[in-house]
């Protein structure tokens, strides 16, 4: 394809690009939002977990008694087994009998439960130079060590969150791959975006709701691209470094492998800790004192935390070691300040060297994208910056839509029908399948078996629900019209977040009033609040679509092109 | 039929072949830059953090001069060489680096 100038090229990937991925996007958009508060909605579907965070609880204690009890995942199990395997060198280790070779234990200041892991060893792997692992996980109370029902789908953090980066399609992990070439499309839109609106300055502060729908609608289109512009590109570009070495560009992991290894061999050598196992057993010493020993370093340096991470590796061998790291909550940067002891007496092998140049920004830069940390207004500022590129997104949709409609009609085309019921799904179904989701887990007993499966099922079952709604309801666009799909999502949607609030409060006796004034809780208060806030507006919405006559919608002007 | 062939041939292709070859120049440059600085005695890991970091907008550059270029094709044909060089002087140049 050959443009005349590079203006035109621009324009030419912006509309297109920004259109095939743009629903991708939308998905990352939406559900990183929601991921800001990832924790929060986690005490919001399970409301045993409704307490505060606490710090790491003894290990010696608690921890190693609840790592005993773990055992390896029965679906990984079944899947990676008879792959990590030799049958030549013996019959294939069961499940419940595989050793262990790591613990992990995470804790958050955002979530009062604690996650740890076991990663378990293949006893004849094929590949004897590879870690091979099996993983098991929980989550405990940390008051008690009472492990809490594998049931509960943490909906916040295991499924809107990974939603956003991988859109849970597992397969070949192909998930990721389409979210980060959305990603880089992404960019592609954003730098195009730039180069094809000449009056930039003048878009940041201009948006005209009283000119006709596509001129105010080009206006919001390029209001929110423009005003969030630093925090779109920033966040596509690292979402795409987060992932760059495992899935985008794994150059290290692949063709320079073995260059990567021998430089693994020489760091272990450097750090003291030991890359592979000895053969020689040997007993555990007290983690508790380890975990002492490395807050007294932490104050020590001026810089007093709590531990919020801490792993062992070589479980049971006389390599083993305990790496702990500090909660990083009070800093923008992803570091842990590692200090890592030999398991079997608790001396200190080595603390983690201060950050070169390259490694700090990379920390800088991971830790901005993953938000570790306590500062609230900046939380909000990110849910902000994720709404607009929303906006953004779904503005730009209806622009497509509204500028080609008439034309199509005319020439019996169904391209801005299709655009426009797959702006529907992507927009209003989308949040829909979100709620629904909220809706039913408050909604199916606390001991239904699968209660988890249950609830991806009514997900993906809502969402399918709306896409088929949206085509159905879609034959007015063919005529230049309007999709009444819209304003009935947008009831639909009011009805479940009220729903989805009443809910709560029924199963659980926690209704605003309490969560807000008596027994103050804001992870749950905030929920609701957002479901509250979320049913006003899809009602406002549906009440404006009301008001406007397909009639005159037909008319809008076709003449507004970017400029 | 001929619609899908004519949105492939006109939407569809460009961009897949502008991909394909920025990756491909991007992988090169990547892992050369990877293997060049872990000779000159930057740590594994440095070099790695380094260059992805400068990777993707490197990979947004190329794609963009690709559809800006009055000559697409010899722009596209220059950075496919390119970058395959690049990335075997990379493949060879770490196992002089092991050896």
């Amino acid at each position: 394809m050959k443009f005349n100038n590079a203006r035109q090229a621009m324009t030419w990937l912006h509309t297109w690009l920004g259109l095939l991925m743009g629903f991708v996007l939308m998905v990352c958009f939406f559900f990183g939002t929601l991921s800001v508060f990832d924790r929060e909605i986690d005490r919001w579907t399970t409301p045993q977990t409704r307490f505060e965070p606490q710090p790491m609880p003894s290990f010696d204690k608690m921890l190693l008694s609840v790592f005993k009890q773990i055992e390896a995942e029965p679906n990984e199990y079944n899947t990676f087994m008879p792959a990590y395997h030799d049958a030549s060198a013996g019959p294939m280790t069961p499940r419940l009998e595989l050793p262990m070779d790591e613990f992990w234990a995470y804790t958050t200041h955002r979530d009062p439960a604690l996650r740890m892991g076991v990663a378990f060893g293949v006893p004849f792997p094929k590949d004897k130079t590879d870690h091979n692992h099996i993983h098991g996980e929980v989550s405990i109370d940390p008051r008690s060590g009472n492990i809490f029902s594998e049931n509960h789908l943490k909906i916040g953090s295991e499924w809107f969150y990974p939603l956003h980066y991988s859109l849970n399609f597992k397969w070949k992990n192909m998930g990721y791959y389409i979210v980060g070439a959305a990603a880089f499309f992404m960019l592609v839109a954003l730098v195009t975006g730039i180069v094809i609106h000449r009056k930039i300055f003048r878009e940041f502060f201009t948006f005209r709701p009283w000119k006709n729908k596509q001129r105010s609608t080009l206006d919001l289109h390029n209001m929110s691209g423009v005003v969030a512009l630093p925090f779109h590109f920033f966040f596509a570009l690292t979402g795409l470094i987060i992932f760059a070495s495992t899935f985008y560009l794994p150059t290290t992991n692949t063709m320079l492998k073995p260059l990567h290894d021998m430089h693994e061999a020489i760091e272990a050598e450097h750090t003291g800790l030991p890359y592979q196992r000895s053969g020689i057993s040997a007993p555990l010493a007290s983690v508790d004192a380890m975990m002492a020993e490395a807050k007294r370093r932490w104050a020590a340096r001026d810089m007093a935390g709590e531990i919020g991470f801490l792993f062992i590796d070589h479980i049971g061998d006389a390599n083993s070691y305990v790496s702990i790291y500090r909660a990083g909550s009070d800093r923008v940067a992803l570091v842990g300040e590692g200090i890592h002891f030999k398991a079997s007496s608790g001396k200190v092998l080595s603390e983690d060297p201060p950050h070169t140049i390259v490694s700090g920004i990379d920390q800088f830069l991971t830790g901005l994208h993953l938000q570790h940390f306590e500062h609230w207004l900046l939380r909000w500022l990110y849910v902000l910056g994720g709404l607009l590129g929303c906006v953004c997104i779904a503005t730009g949709f209806l622009f497509f839509v509204g500028k080609r409609k008439q034309q199509h009609a005319t020439i019996n085309s169904q391209g801005s029908r299709i655009v426009d019921a797959m702006a529907v799904t992507t927009i209003t179904g989308m949040v829909i399948a979100a709620v629904t989701m909220l809706l039913a887990n408050r909604l199916f007993p606390a001991d239904m078996a699968g209660k988890g499966e249950w609830e991806k099922l009514v997900f993906w079952g809502a969402w399918l629900l709306t896409m088929a709604h949206a085509f159905w309801r879609s034959s007015p666009v063919a005529k230049a019209g309007r999709n009444p799909a819209w304003r009935e999502q947008c009831l639909v949607l009011t009805g479940l977040a009220i729903s989805a609030v009443i809910a709560n409060w029924l199963s659980t006796g926690d209704h605003l009033v309490k969560t807000l004034m008596m027994d103050t809780y804001w992870a749950v208060a905030g929920v609701d609040l957002n479901l509250i806030g979320l049913a006003l507006i899809s009602w406002l919405v549906a009440g404006k679509l009301n008001s406007v006559s397909i009639q005159k919608q037909s008319t809008m002007s076709e003449d507004v092109v970017y400029e | 039929m001929s619609n899908i062939w004519y949105v492939a041939k006109t939407y569809i292709n460009p961009v897949l072949i502008a991909s394909f070859i920025s990756y491909l120049f991007t992988w090169g440059f990547t892992s050369l830059g990877i293997v060049g600085l872990v000779s000159v005695g930057v740590s594994f890991h440095e070099a790695e953090a380094g260059m992805l970091m400068l990777a993707f907008l490197l990979l947004l550059i190329v794609f963009l001069s690709i559809f800006i270029s009055s000559q697409p094709g010899k722009t596209s044909l220059i950075l496919l060489v390119t970058g395959a060089f690049m990335t075997t002087a990379a493949w060879q140049l770490q196992f002089l680096i092991i050896n």
